[in-house]
């Protein structure tokens, strides 16, 4: 309810990223790898959505989709700009460049997100001159005012990738996208590859960063615990599917979809008395080439009955405790409904 | 208490030295290029392009250093050792074997180099860019760069001197032509496993143009190999060039190569040539164009270890 107050920022309707199978001499295409399939949500400006879901169900290629790194095939990714939304996949090459300055992204392996050949400056500098500071004297400036929001010295900026820990090379990765003043950044398992202590400074630093700079984020990640820290939303996702979207406090403390509640299930406990019931998933994520019908989690559901063989369920929203709770599971919808509690 | 103090100025003072060079040594980070500094470091680098150097002010300034000519004839002299008139002996023809070594050597490095660095310049620029875009054309190039690769070299060259005649300008063509398929797929295969990484993903994220992720920043990337590959292809044209001319495909034979000049070897003409015997008319031409390769080696090296900022120097 309180998320309709706040302003949209980004509007995913039905969104589909599927990438075609070419086999042959010839390279017909023989089928499609539905990396993301039908996604719908927004992203309100100042929150951190969470982002979470196994490897494999199509995370980071949503990420990169609504930057349009990758060739989208269907929906619609609609960004707020001065005058109003417009659907970022039908901006001119021109009118995408600019935008490009809004939405930034921050990558996951800190090893391969800087160029070696390059000073940190000679990186971060290209963006800079794209964007209007052709003064090498205020590039510097620049340069080196970010590294210190990063709490990196200024002189690094003439430092060489090598010279660099996994942590320093996030937050350089940090300071590059927000060189050129965003309004939302893409984290891509952005603390996934950095160890538990560093991952806390980052995580720490991002949400200083948010609060100073006014950013949104989408934080994209299999780490529960680390949603859980940041988080405001969080939508979770199972082969190119959202399954559940609600507020980080009611998904903790009111987990509807059964996939969810394996996830949450498999958070270890720093508490050795305490003895949690394991919900143990069987099976693998199955291939998104080639998706179960129906409901696409049924093979692996606990709760699985005769009607989620046959018919995809949809994602639809419910008023649960005063907050807006999204889930796209039967059985849920059959007790919700058993419970009185209507879609809203 | 004294004592410590009396410790502690001695070791500040060592202290002070050290931050001083630092200092010293960082107000000079400012000003002096790091690749450049770490190029003049390197010992073997330095020999080599002392060498380089040398052997081409040598060549191109070659009336400086003899009064005879490479081509002129003078039987007269014919297989002469060397001596205080030819310092380096005469060929079966009489001709001056110093005179020639020099001469020669123009051709040779203008052939040899020029080759090399066409067929690199044309090579990575159609790697870079065509692998970094991919797609159709990238399917179309490594298919011709495929169809030059399978022919033999040696076939090809061949027909394309029988197409395009004999010279020197011509024979360097034809090496560009027949280099290049391995420079292209060289920074290609680099640009391919490059362009997955996500400093590019960034750079796109950001809106840089193709052209400038391909040639500002995967180019220096793929240096260190395209310099040992330019190298060595040196030395090979260099060697080439000669094998052309005992074919009577390369430069005319009258006129002076290293190759051509180390060939009388093979091509001992009538007389049966003892090679141990003769040894002038070989041996100062062969240690000239090791010389010459191994100083562009130790440069290519020096420039790729100079290049590569994980390498301290």
């Amino acid at each position: 309810m309180e998320n309709k107050e706040k302003e949209i920022l980004l509007k995913v309707r039905g969104a589909k990223t599927y990438f075609p199978i070419k086999k042959g001499l010839l390279k017909r295409t023989v089928g499609y790898v539905k990396a993301v399939d039908d996604i719908s949500l927004d992203v309100y400006k100042g929150e951190t959505l969470g982002l979470v879901g196994e490897s494999g169900c199509g995370k980071t290629t949503l990420g990169k989709s609504i930057l349009q790194l990758v060739p989208v095939t269907e929906g619609t990714m609609e960004y707020r700009f001065e005058d109003g939304f417009k659907d970022l996949r039908k901006l001119p090459r021109k009118e995408l460049d600019n935008a490009r300055q809004k939405i930034q992204i921050v990558f996951q392996d800190p090893y391969s997100s800087l160029n070696p050949a390059f000073t940190i400056f000679g990186s971060l500098e290209d963006p800079l001159i794209k964007f209007g500071m052709h003064k090498k004297e205020d590039r510097i400036k620049k340069i080196g005012d970010l590294l210190e929001a990063v709490n990196l010295p200024r002189d690094y900026m003439h430092r060489y990738p090598n010279e660099f820990s996994g942590g320093q090379r996030q937050r350089i990765g940090i300071a590059r996208a927000l060189s050129v003043n965003p309004e939302l950044i893409i984290c891509d398992e952005a603390v996934s590859a950095l160890d538990v202590s560093i991952q806390a400074q980052v995580l720490k630093l991002l949400n200083q960063l948010k609060e100073s700079y006014g950013l949104t984020y989408i934080f994209i990640t299999h780490d529960l615990s680390v949603v859980e820290y940041l988080a405001d939303r969080i939508a979770v996702m199972y082969l190119g599917r959202v399954v559940e979207l609600t507020t980080s406090e009611e998904l903790f403390a009111n987990t509807l979809h059964p996939y969810t509640k394996a996830l949450l299930s498999a958070i270890p406990v720093a508490d050795v008395t305490k003895k949690k019931k394991r919900i143990p998933l069987q099976g693998d994520v199955p291939s998104p080439s080639n998706p179960p019908s129906g409901c696409t989690f049924h093979p692996r559901c606990p709760e699985c009955c005769e009607i989620c063989k046959t018919q995809r369920p949809v994602l639809e929203e419910y008023q649960i405790n005063g907050v807006s709770h999204f889930v796209s599971c039967h059985k849920v919808k059959q007790e919700l409904e058993a419970k009185g509690i209507q879609k809203g | 208490m004294t004592n410590t103090t009396m410790k502690k100025t001695a070791l500040d003072r060592k202290l002070d030295k050290i931050k001083a060079a630092e200092e010293r040594g960082l107000l000079g980070k400012k000003h002096t290029n790091r690749t450049l500094r770490k190029l003049t470091s390197n010992k073997l680098a330095v020999c080599g392009a002392i060498l380089f150097l040398v052997i081409c002010v040598l060549c191109f300034g070659a009336p400086l250093f003899t009064e005879y000519s490479a081509t002129a004839f003078d039987l007269r002299a014919k297989i002469s050792p060397p001596s205080m008139e030819h310092i380096l002996g005469t060929d079966q023809m009489g001709r001056d074997i110093w005179a020639r070594i020099l001469y020669g050597g123009r051709i040779s490095i203008i052939v040899g180099l020029g080759s090399a660095l066409g067929a690199a310049l044309l090579g990575v620029t159609l790697g870079l860019y065509v692998g970094y875009k991919g797609g159709l054309m990238d399917n179309v190039l490594i298919k011709i760069s495929d169809i030059f690769q399978s022919i033999p070299q040696m076939v090809l060259i061949i027909i394309m001197v029988a197409l395009v005649g004999q010279s020197m300008e011509n024979l360097i063509i034809i090496f560009i032509l027949t280099g290049w398929p391995g420079m292209y797929r060289m920074a290609r295969s680099k640009v391919l496993s490059l362009k997955q990484q996500e400093f590019v993903q960034a750079l796109r994220a950001f809106g840089i143009s193709d052209l400038k992720i391909a040639f500002k920043h995967l180019l220096p990337n793929t240096l260190g190999p395209v310099v040992v590959n330019i190298t060595l292809s040196t030395a090979m044209f260099i060697l080439q060039e000669a094998a052309l001319s005992v074919l009577g495909y390369g430069v005319p034979m009258e006129i002076a190569t290293w190759g051509n000049i180390i060939n009388v070897i093979t091509n001992g003409g009538t007389i049966r040539f003892d090679w141990l015997q003769y040894w002038w008319m070989w041996l100062p031409c062969s240690i000239m164009l090791i010389l010459f390769v191994l100083a562009i080696n130790f440069v290519g090296d020096g420039l790729r270890d100079a290049s590569d900022p994980t390498q301290i120097g």
